[in-house]
């Protein structure tokens, strides 16, 4: 079981074998977990759950093919927004691409950063239109590749790209405006993409 | 793949809040018994609240067969700081010796597979802030609350504990209407600057990931310096947590305003005797030394403006805070007679701000969590 790969595993459950189903989820919950935690400020069991069993229903849509971690970021995705409209149904409709989770209210969990620069980051990453944020959090963080991006959006490798260089421009501004800090700003000096790396790779 | 390859993700997870989360949600989709998740001998429930510095559960003790908070220190990257451990067992030690009844108890400090943790009375409620915007509060009501909040704050100060980061995210307001002041200077830091730089009232205060309070509540000598908070300071904190309840909004602009003393002119229409004001005012001046001598002095002196205010006939009648206006707006939508005259001047829009912890994350309207959260 520990060889197969992600999609041997998912049909197998679908085909009935727990065993496989327990393994996939072992593999792929923290993922998921992490995935919510930083969004939904209150119980995400739930959440997590209707992911998974996405999988099982969501039959056609992966062939097998593409990558798995890009289809299940993307059920993660549908469930996170049908979280936030309901969240939100006192309000006026949502554009949840366009909205950051910053202006969706007290929602993200208070997650604190080790480092000063890593508390920019997300200070200014909770602040990107949701879309955006995404894309990063999956590209730096979870190191999906760029078509697997695509895969969990639902559009094509092209938009994909176009969407991820645009966020980070939007970060990089974000986080410009976010710090008058010079010393804070001394340490990005190579861009925002190097800088990220970076940080990722001191721990 | 690995799925727990460290880095400074947004939302990284405690390992035992993954464990739990795994046990709960893999039982649910497997359909067996989750198994249990223990800590020492309590067994972890859920999860109530998280902070930069720790995460607490909702935990049950088999022995005492009563459910409590367990809080310990949230390092998901690592092991905590040596120091930081012996700061949260200094604490809390100090903690179990104080037992009164507007400081949240604290039972005792485990250890187990390596972590040190503390033990406290689950408060089944909401916080301060919640539960100013629950309903419509009396000025009466509202005095009587925060200053259940001071006595216990007077009472750790009594035993030599300072609280360096009160809020009204740090005031439970339980179910039976008791406040309790939680959080105590578990974040006290090494003395030496902190960086300002966002100069941002709302992000936590942080040096080498250690949170050092919450700039829009912290005196300007602990914006300077947060090593140098005493019983001085938390007085400060306590009276913008007392004005903005009171007021609605809060004594200084900006960082910049604290530092220079400068105060916001009271809102216009006001139903807060002045009287009361300027016992808040004194709490916050710049000059530790010209504030009230204790948080005693200042809670006879809000007993007492509060008093003056209530012997005159119109002012109980006074509603604090937005639940207020929607009050005022149901009853003249629905015409219900009466209850609007309970509010006179404009409006006032309350500023409520993010209890998340991101800076000025707040939409007005949205809050409507109902019960215990826990801020850590």
């Amino acid at each position: 079981m520990a060889d197969a790969s992600d999609s041997q595993l998912l049909t197998a459950w679908r085909g009935g074998d727990q065993a496989a189903g327990e393994a996939l989820f072992a593999r792929h919950f923290a993922s998921i977990a992490r995935f919510f935690r930083n969004k939904i400020h209150g119980d995400i069991e739930e959440l997590i759950q209707r992911t998974f069993l996405g999988c099982l229903e969501g039959q056609q849509r992966f062939s097998g093919e593409g990558s798995f971690r890009g289809f299940l970021f993307g059920i993660a995705r549908n469930v996170l927004y049908n979280q936030l409209r309901t969240n939100h149904r006192h309000g006026a409709p949502l554009d949840l691409d366009e909205v950051s989770l910053c202006e969706l209210g007290p929602t993200a969990s208070a997650v604190v950063a080790k480092e000063q620069e890593e508390q920019l980051l997300l200070d200014a990453l909770f602040r990107l239109p949701l879309a955006h944020q995404l894309v990063i959090e999956l590209f730096y963080w979870e190191e999906l590749s760029v078509a697997e991006i695509a895969e969990a959006l639902g559009v094509p490798v092209g938009t994909a790209a176009t969407r991820l260089r645009r966020a980070r421009q939007l970060l990089e501004e974000q986080m410009a405006m976010l710090t008058s800090s010079q010393a804070v700003r001394e340490r990005i000096p190579f861009g925002f993409e190097t800088w990220a790396r970076n940080l990722r790779a001191q721990q | 793949m690995d799925p727990e390859r460290p880095g400074p993700r947004p939302g990284a997870l405690s390992d035992l809040e993954a464990k739990l989360l795994a046990a709960k949600v893999g039982g649910r989709l497997f359909q067996r018994p989750a198994e249990p998740v223990q800590l020492g001998r309590y067994r972890l429930l859920g999860r109530l609240g998280q902070g930069g510095m720790s995460v607490v559960f909702r935990a049950q003790d088999p022995q005492l067969r009563r459910e409590v908070a367990v809080k310990l220190l949230h390092s998901p990257r690592g092991q905590p700081d040596p120091e930081q451990l012996a700061r949260l067992r200094r604490e809390a030690q100090a903690l179990g010796r104080l037992s009164h009844p507007n400081v949240v108890q604290v039972f005792e400090i485990g250890e187990a597979d390596g972590q040190s943790f503390v033990v406290m009375e689950l408060v089944r409620g909401a916080t301060l802030r919640e539960w100013l915007q629950a309903r419509p509060r009396t000025l009466a009501e509202v005095v009587a609350m925060v200053s259940q909040a001071g006595r216990g704050l007077a009472a750790a100060h009594a035993a030599g504990i300072i609280h360096r980061d009160l809020k009204p995210e740090n005031v439970l307001v339980g179910e039976d209407g008791r406040a309790r002041v939680v959080d105590f200077g578990l974040a006290r830091a090494n003395p030496g600057a902190a960086d300002t730089s966002t100069g941002s009232l709302d992000a936590p205060l942080t040096k080498s990931g250690t949170v050092l309070g919450t700039p829009a509540f912290m005196a300007p000598e602990q914006l300077r310096d947060p090593g140098r908070a005493d019983a001085r300071s938390d007085q400060f904190s306590f009276c913008v947590m007392a004005y903005e309840a009171l007021l609605g909004e809060r004594p200084f602009e900006d960082l910049a305003a604290v530092a220079a003393g400068r105060l916001r002119p009271p809102p216009p229409g006001t139903p807060v005797p002045a009287q009361l004001r300027e016992a808040l005012l004194r709490g916050l001046r710049t000059d530790p030394a010209e504030r009230w001598p204790t948080m005693d002095a200042l809670l006879a002196a809000l007993t007492a403006a509060d008093g003056e205010a209530t012997a005159g006939p119109r002012r109980r009648r006074w509603l604090i805070g937005a639940g207020a206006l929607a009050l005022a707006v149901t009853a003249v939508l629905g015409g219900e007679p009466g209850r609007p005259t309970a509010r006179r001047g404009r409006p006032r829009r309350r500023r409520p701000r993010s209890s998340s912890g991101w800076p000025g994350c707040w939409r007005p309207g949205r809050s409507r969590r109902p019960t215990s959260c826990w801020r850590t």
